[in-house]
């Protein structure tokens, strides 16, 4: 007879126990009438407040931009972290050689994939996208080239401290952007609120300082997840 | 006014800037990281001495309505924390400037970006906001409790990142449920349409609370990080998860159950009793176990967790006379064990180990080291003169007003219990001198000034805190009126 493992049980227990707790709140907090607030008021005024009809980007930016400086100061220390550990300890990675068709593909990728990002940058808040996913999207390509192109081509244009550098330039733009808020006349990261031109909703030099914090938080995310992958993918 | 923003903004900067400056010129590291955490402490001292006049302080971000923003306050239940912060950061900083030998630049950077993470916890009043914080703080020290490189301190920052990963995950689960009870993450909205609520549901939420952030300050079951983490780490990190990391959790934990659920709600579902049973176990236990150590570093782990065992109780009792004394104690601890952890540096530096049978006959080769150590230990087990005894006092006296009369036994018993083992570590450096002599491991040491200064000044601090409480009692006596009236913190930000 197979015999029970009681730690299995225990966790099977805690777990459904768990997760009922989370159904009882999930079935109480449904459909409360008040909890629309702070969401009605983001869809009702968002754009004639901030100027930018993506209302995502007008969140991120504007409302909670305090916000979007921490979670990037969260991917900046991660990468650093990432850097600093990662070169004591051997970490290898495969090397595959890829044949020229791959390599000439990719090539010709390259060039659309750097168009896509810069586009959805400096449109982020007319269409979705924005600082955040054209970062992930820069990061990508570095990826690829490191993949295709191997470790080496990668670190004789960049390397990690060139990269870091521009992350560091990044950040510093940001909260330039920030203090403009404080010399406008308002708080910190005070943006249409302040008399910061907010443009007329649906043109590309709209939404105040955004467009602008856009380019600074997508090359600190870009950097940022670029370290993060240069320092994790050594090549020896 | 943008003094509060500043607070997060002067690390902030420091932190992008080192970047610059490791690229091209390394010798601007240290002045740069030292005036910033001059301009911290200037900041905070300057709402300490200004607390009538300028308290509470809010400031909105972006300038949006109160309600809509993200806001920082700063009232004096924030002083709390501030008095600690105004102490630690500066030394820490001073003591780490020999401490630290290697990737000067990655390690002020994470220093930084570990008092970003505090300061913005502190003052924040925004649920969101709040946990971005959190996981700032958490990253960089992760990182800390990983810096030194050995197998030990991978391995703990390995459980470490773990076990706060999954409390992170409780954490982020109770504010995503309360934003969808509520609507808004703005702490001063929330109270009202929290208590709409049905009474088991706000019971879940706290209990996501209090394990999400329970890990963080090591109650009991939670805390089999705290001592593995200590043992390889620098002793600034050690200093300042003592002293600041693991109180600005709890301290916001408490202001989470108070503010948002308020302490009617939390006697009522005996929530309170809850706390209080469970400080007890924490505090025996921590003691109990710190009896079982032969390394100093991991009992003072469990020393801090007993401790915070003492402020648990105080904090529970829901009385104002309860907030302050666990508001004191908060201070006060982290005052003695940073200094007890600058001194057992420095006593590090002659043994050569952090084993308790090294450090046998250390007060032969370090007097003044060693008798400053004793000092603080003494303190820390309450011996009347000194600070350790203030504190202590004033949470037994709120324990007994408020008619808790075996939390009060407890609190002696477990002070009589710390006795037991710091007592062995005093016999331990106070005797064996004639082993010691022949062994070559131990020898004399220069201490730099900037090794002695932290310890001696944290020191008497301490002592002019035994004699007169009154200071710091002085500084945080309205901290009750914004944790237990809800509607005084409310009304920082909305109110008139």
């Amino acid at each position: 007879m197979k015999k029970i493992n009681f730690d299995k049980v225990f966790s099977f227990i805690l777990v459904s126990l768990l997760g009922l707790f989370i159904m009882k709140v999930l079935y109480s907090v449904a459909g409360e009438e008040a909890a629309r607030f702070t969401a009605d008021h983001y869809i009702s005024y968002g754009v004639d407040e901030t100027g930018a009809i993506n209302i995502i980007t007008a969140i991120l930016f504007d409302y909670r931009a305090f916000d979007t400086l921490g979670e990037a100061t969260v991917i900046f220390t991660a990468a650093s972290v990432v850097a600093l550990l990662l070169p004591r300890h051997e970490a290898s990675m495969l090397k595959t050689e890829f044949t020229p068709v791959v390599q000439q593909s990719i090539a010709f990728i390259l060039p659309f994939l750097w168009i896509i990002s810069i586009f959805l940058i400096s449109y982020g808040h007319l269409s979705p996208g924005g600082g955040f996913s054209g970062g992930v999207i820069i990061s990508a390509m570095s990826i690829l080239i490191i993949f295709t192109y191997g470790y080496r081509y990668m670190t004789r244009r960049f390397n990690v401290k060139k990269l870091s550098l521009i992350e560091d330039i990044g950040a510093l733009a940001f909260l330039t952007i920030g203090l403009a808020g404080i010399i406008a006349g308002g708080t910190f990261l005070a943006n249409s609120q302040v008399g910061i031109y907010p443009g007329p909703p649906g043109e590309l030099l709209s939404g105040g300082l955004m467009p602008l914090s856009n380019f600074a938080v997508a090359a600190k995310v870009g950097t940022g997840l670029s370290v993060i992958f240069l320092s994790l993918a050594r090549e020896d | 006014m943008h003094l509060p923003i500043l607070l997060i903004l002067i690390p902030l900067f420091t932190v992008f800037s080192l970047g610059l400056f490791a690229f091209f010129s390394k010798k601007y590291i240290i002045p740069l990281v030292f005036t910033s955490s001059l301009a911290s402490t200037a900041i905070i001292f300057y709402f300490i001495f200004n607390r009538e006049t300028r308290l509470p302080f809010s400031y909105n971000l972006g300038s949006w309505q109160p309600d809509l923003a993200i806001n920082i306050l700063v009232d004096h239940y924030t002083l709390v924390i501030f008095a600690a912060m105004g102490l630690m950061i500066l030394l820490s900083v001073i003591y780490s400037l020999t401490e630290i030998t290697r990737n000067k630049a990655k390690f002020y950077l994470l220093l930084n970006v570990l008092f970003v993470g505090i300061a913005g916890m502190v003052m924040t009043a925004d649920l969101f906001n709040f946990y971005v914080f959190f996981e700032i703080t958490s990253i960089s020290s992760y990182a800390l409790v990983a810096y030194n490189d050995k197998d030990i301190s991978l391995e703990a920052a390995f459980k470490y990142l773990m076990l706060g990963t999954v409390s992170a995950v409780f954490l982020l689960l109770a504010i995503i449920l309360t934003y969808m009870a509520t609507g808004t993450l703005n702490m001063v909205l929330i109270p009202e349409r929290l208590g709409n609520l049905p009474v088991l549901t706000r019971q879940i939420l706290i209990a996501f609370y209090l394990i999400g952030l329970g890990v963080k300050f090591a109650i009991v079951p939670l805390h089999t990080w705290l001592p593995d983490a200590y043992v390889g780490v620098p002793i600034t990190y050690n200093v300042l998860s003592s002293a600041l990391i693991i109180k600005t959790q709890f301290f916001v934990l408490m202001r989470i159950l108070y503010i948002l659920f308020g302490l009617n709600f939390l006697q009522d579902n005996m929530i309170t009793t809850i706390l209080l049973v469970w400080g007890i176990f924490s505090m025996l236990f921590g003691h109990a176990a710190a009896f079982q150590q032969n390394n100093l570093k991991r009992l003072l782990g469990y020393s801090t967790i007993a401790q915070m065992g003492y402020v648990i109780i105080a904090f529970s009792l829901g009385t104002p006379a309860g907030i302050v004394a666990g508001s004191f104690h908060m201070v006060n601890h982290g005052i003695m064990k940073g200094a007890v952890f600058f001194a057992a540096g420095n006593l590090h530096k002659a043994a050569g180990s952090y084993q308790l049978n090294k450090m046998q006959g250390l007060a032969d080769i370090m007097p003044k080291t060693s008798l400053i150590f004793v000092l603080l230990l003494l303190s820390m087990v309450g011996i009347p003169p000194l600070s350790g005894f203030a504190s202590k006092w004033l949470i037994l006296e709120a324990a007994l007003e408020a008619g808790y009369l075996l939390p009060g036994f407890m609190i002696i018993l477990g002070s009589f219990l710390s006795l037991g083992y710091y007592l062995s570590i005093i016999i331990n450096i106070y005797t064996g001198e004639k082993d010691l002599s022949k062994k070559s491991s131990a020898r004399a040491v220069g201490l730099k000034i900037n090794e002695i200064l932290p310890a001696a000044a944290l020191t008497a601090v301490c002592i002019i805190l035994g004699l007169y409480p009154a200071i710091l009692t002085g500084l945080i006596d309205r901290a009750p009126e914004f944790l237990l009236e809800q509607l005084n913190y409310i009304n920082i930000i909305i109110g008139g």
